[in-house]
């Protein structure tokens, strides 16, 4: 490619994937103990179940940790690969930056909500305003490989 | 978000190692079967046919995933023409 990458927009990329991590360690801060402490989970010689099968002996909070945890595999995987697409046609940084750090702080919320009070409409604007940012990073995208 | 999320970096990785005219096709034939896909999945969705799309754009993403290791591995990329 005749440009050359910009490599601000890296930076909420990175921050996100940091953020990912953190609910990692969330989810199994409190979903071990909570195996631990449950009568129904033989945890030493659990074999074959999912998430969905530990859901229906766990508080449903603990659930949440990892609802959010599956969740920035989601539409986040589109952010990463859009993120280094613009980078490398030469646009991460200005706007597409600023979008994209908006998008990550976005879900941090999202995420934030989702362990906490995980009020659906709250989440569901959240959610609804961090695709709006997305769909604006991918029509830049789009604009910058097909003119 | 499953199988794309394997083709996205595919295509990055060719695309900075020097994608070729048949890399461009096959992630052209990718993005259309699943296209095809996603409509016949949220009309129709007789399993058949929607396995028989999945299937073929599969292959698809093999092949790309193949060249790909191949780009990869070996230090000359033009290997692949």
């Amino acid at each position: 490619m005749p440009v050359s990458i910009e490599t601000q927009i890296f930076q909420p990329v990175v921050a996100l994937m940091i953020w990912t991590m953190i609910m990692w360690v969330w989810m199994y801060a409190t979903r071990i103990p909570a195996m631990n402490k449950s009568q129904d989970i033989d945890t030493a010689n659990l074999t074959g179940t999912t998430g969905a099968g530990l859901r229906a002996k766990l508080p449903e909070k603990v659930s949440w940790k990892a609802d959010n945890y599956n969740h920035l595999h989601e539409a986040p995987t589109l952010f990463y690969a859009v993120a280094i697409l613009l980078a490398l046609i030469g646009q991460g940084d200005g706007m597409n930056a600023l979008l994209a750090w908006i998008y990550a702080g976005l879900r941090v919320i999202h995420s934030l909500v989702q362990v906490t009070a995980n009020r659906v409409l709250v989440r569901f604007v959240l959610f609804a305003l961090s695709s709006f940012v997305l769909m604006a990073l991918i029509f830049h995208a789009a604009i910058g490989v097909f003119h | 978000m499953e199988q794309p999320t394997v083709f996205y970096p595919a295509v990055i990785i060719l695309a900075l190692v020097g994608a070729s005219p048949t890399d461009v096709l096959l992630a052209w034939i990718y993005v259309g079967l699943r296209i095809i896909h996603s409509i016949w999945q949220s009309t129709v969705n007789k399993l058949p046919v929607r396995f028989m799309l999945f299937t073929l754009s599969s292959i698809a993403l093999t092949i790309l995933a193949i060249r790909v290791v191949i780009a990869t591995l070996f230090a000359d990329p033009a290997i692949l023409g």
